[in-house]
């Protein structure tokens, strides 16, 4: 069957008009021409060709069985929570700013990933040398084993990680007047950011600092920090700027807490 | 009176009635000054209208754009933030949109005629608004309510419409008939029922299975031509060679094959077999080319399955006045993938009962939402009514029975039970281009090729698939139970059934292409 198809191949490359189509084997094909036969070369390959393509996909069959690969060390520690796998993926999507924690969180909590997470987070990473080897710790053996098997996952950064980094979030930048608030008590920061977003004092043009506050202030701080933030008055010219804080900080606090080990 | 419409568009007489003889004008869409315009979708709106009115599906809509521009435009349109007082019922769906213009347009639309009124200024029928207004509806985000004036004048005025064509009538050829008595009132009718032979349903029927048979004996001697010259013939490589091919196909309304005619365009010179796959999918379409013009002698499964690969809509309350498929359904995987300007869902759903597979089908153009209501892993109770068919796998989902809840007892089969199960379904419907299956597998490497294998065999897995990663680590290349779907050129990875979590691996949509849902 396979050379009656390469045959078919090479004739209909060429075009009935140089080259006849090749004669059925015997068999089905041969008397589904017999029973149908048309008249010109081009009908004829055609309908071979219909005929042998539902033959050739009717017919599947197995290859022969493959040896299956070993499988990595094992990794004692547990991994991230099905949820936390969407969490990251919103984090990607709408706040990416908040991965780098993602991943020291995961780590600092004696976690691994996911391993459905490993592929898309090491390749997202294969740029950068200090993201990727943060990637690595929390991948495990799994990491390794898989660049294994698809090296297209392994770093290509020309530098090596600089290990000093590696534990620690990479600084944003913060104006020094907002410096304050990131120790501040919770309820002073609420107070300052709810008191500026209903007064329209802090605006669109304050986003990325106070995305950046809000990326970097004591953990602790953000559920008040939400809280008050969702108490904004509606009618505040910097509403739609303090939806988008309060979702940081919900988001940051809800992925921070579900990567705890219980 | 209101029964003797009916009798007309069922062509049916229950008395005998009068034979009368006129020219059968093709359906109109209504302008915005009243005037028509004829569109072919009109003819299958005008056969069903003795059906139940319901719904229409994306595609309905989809191909009532006259051009692909007025869909584009409409899209941003779609989306009930812009309609204000929208609603439907079972004759017509209207709102008013709103837009730059103090005023909003008020835009309504007879759906069981046809019949599109807007008050913007737009000279293209049906404009974007309508256009619009009728995917809202055909989403199902239009709810029912009463007609208001400027809706009701449009049902008004097609039902005037069609009174007034049927009161031109040249030549009535009288054939014997009792005459009912005048004691059965005005719904009977006075007069018998009268039918018209061009206004049968079944002429639109006709005139439509004539554009096919046409369009598809055309595709048939373009496959000729093809093969004849020669796959290694320049113009292949031209993209406007198939469009053309499929643009006319569209216009025979033929457009399921226009839709694998598009695809085959971005296959010439993809990769070094290309012309192998196309081949194959030359004979698939000249297979489906001689099946839809012997229809008639097919047995009528088969027919059906032949006639959906073509593009025939089967209008969903025929669907779903069909006999419930009931069962505990497991999303058992998902697969998005793009087709021409439109983003393309498959939930794939097996019976934990029955066994048998289903298919639900979303769309989503540019700005909308995919169907998110059955998430991979779930199983749900629910009844299905399934689209006629060979195989049957399409599905529309009817009652829930109950709340989703997570899948459980998800076994896969052996690679050779596999391959078994996939000759079955492409005996009964040669020209599928996928289908599911559930194997008990590992991922594992075979030269450059990843591929499923188990003790038995292996199967190959799409060069360049999405989902190898995930599944291979989420695996770690042990044999778990896996969804997949078969294609002509391998199998792509959907769904991972581990024993603590589900992986959903298929495809995904293009995120920018679609709404934020």
């Amino acid at each position: 069957m396979n050379d009656y198809w390469n045959e078919m191949v090479t004739v209909a490359l060429l075009g009935t008009d140089r080259r006849d189509p090749p004669t059925p084997p015997a068999g089905g094909l041969a008397d589904l021409a017999a029973d149908d036969p048309r008249p010109t070369p081009s009908q004829r390959l055609l309908q071979q060709v219909a005929g042998c393509t539902v033959v050739r996909r009717a017919g599947l069959l197995p290859g022969a069985p493959v040896a299956t690969v070993a499988p990595p060390t094992h990794d004692p520690r547990p991994p991230t929570p099905q949820a936390a796998t969407k969490t990251w993926r919103r984090v990607v999507a709408d706040w990416p700013l908040l991965e780098d924690e993602w991943v020291l969180a995961v780590v600092r909590n004696s976690r691994r990933l996911a391993p459905e997470l490993v592929p898309p987070v090491l390749a997202r990473h294969r740029t950068d040398a200090n993201r990727h080897a943060r990637a690595m710790v929390a991948a495990g053996p799994l990491g390794h084993w898989m660049i294994e098997w698809s090296p297209r996952l392994a770093c290509t950064a020309k530098h090596p990680p600089v290990v000093e980094l590696l534990a620690e979030l990479p600084e944003l930048p913060i104006v020094p007047e907002l410096v304050p608030l990131l120790s501040a008590p919770p309820a002073q920061v609420a107070r300052t950011l709810a008191a500026g977003l209903s007064s329209a004092e802090l605006g669109r043009a304050h986003k990325a600092v106070l995305v950046n506050l809000l990326a970097r202030m004591d953990p602790s701080s953000l559920p008040a920090v939400a809280q008050a933030i969702d108490r904004v008055d509606p009618s505040s010219p910097s509403i739609g700027l303090a939806f988008a804080l309060a979702d940081l900080a919900h988001l940051r606090h809800h992925m921070l807490t579900e990567l705890e080990l219980a | 009176m209101v029964r003797a419409i009916r009798h007309i568009r069922t062509g049916q007489s229950p008395n005998g009635g009068l034979q009368h003889r006129r020219r059968s004008p093709e359906p109109s869409i209504e302008g915005p000054g009243g005037t028509s315009v004829s569109h072919p979708l009109a003819t299958v709106a005008v056969m069903s209208e003795v059906a139940a009115a319901a719904r229409w599906q994306a595609e309905q809509v989809f191909a009532l754009a006259p051009k692909p521009s007025s869909l584009t435009a409409a899209q941003p349109l779609a989306v009930p933030s812009r309609w204000v007082g929208a609603g439907c019922d079972e004759r017509a769906v209207w709102g008013r949109c709103t837009g730059g213009r103090a005023e909003p347009y008020e835009c309504a639309i007879d759906h069981v005629a046809v019949a599109v009124r807007c008050s913007c200024p737009s000279r293209v029928l049906p404009c974007k608004h309508a256009l619009a207004l009728l995917l809202l509806w055909a989403r199902g985000q239009v709810a029912e309510g009463e007609a208001p004036a400027f809706a009701a004048a449009v049902v008004a005025s097609a039902v005037a419409n069609s009174a007034k064509q049927a009161a031109e009538v040249p030549e009535v050829v009288a054939v014997p008939a009792p005459v009912p008595s005048a004691d059965d009132g005005d719904d009977v009718g006075l007069i018998a029922p009268p039918i018209f032979p061009d206004r049968d349903p079944n002429a639109g029927r006709d005139n439509r299975v004539a554009r096919m048979a046409a369009g598809l004996a055309e595709l048939d001697r373009w496959l000729d031509d093809r093969v004849r010259t020669g796959l290694a013939d320049p113009a292949l490589a031209r993209y406007s060679t198939w469009d053309d091919l499929a643009a006319r196909l569209i216009d025979a309304q033929v457009g399921g094959l226009a839709n694998r005619v598009r695809r085959l365009a971005g296959v010439v010179g993809a990769h070094p077999d290309w012309h192998q796959q196309v081949l194959s999918e030359l004979g698939a379409l000249h297979l489906l080319a001689t099946a839809g013009r012997q229809m008639g002698s097919l047995p009528p499964p088969l027919a059906d399955s032949v006639a959906a690969a073509i593009g025939w809509q089967v209008r969903q309350a025929d669907v779903l006045a069909g006999v419930p498929d009931t069962d505990h359904w497991a999303v058992m995987g998902r697969s998005d993938v793009r087709e021409d300007r439109i983003e393309v869902r498959r939930l794939w759903l097996r019976g934990q009962t029955s066994g048998r597979w289903a298919m639900m089908l979303s769309f989503a153009a540019y700005g909308q939402t995919l169907d998110a209501s059955m998430m991979v892993g779930t199983q749900v109770h629910a009844d299905l009514f399934r689209y006629p068919g060979a195989l049957g796998l399409r599905v529309l989902v009817g009652r829930r029975h109950g709340d989703p809840a997570p899948a459980t007892g998800i076994v896969g089969c052996s690679i050779a039970e596999a391959c078994a199960q996939v000759g079955a379904a492409v005996a009964a419907e040669p020209w599928i281009e996928r289908y599911p299956v559930c194997v008990l597998a590992a991922p594992a490497r075979a030269g450059a090729r990843w591929v499923l294998t188990d003790d038995g065999g292996s199967l190959p897995l799409v060069e360049g698939v999405t989902g190898v990663g995930a599944l291979l680590a989420c695996s770690e290349g042990r044999p778990v139970p896996i969804t997949v779907e078969w294609t002509p050129h391998g199998m792509v990875p959907l769904t991972a059934h581990l024993p603590d979590r589900v992986i959903d691996l298929g495809p995904t949509a293009d995120p920018s292409f679609l709404a934020a849902g």
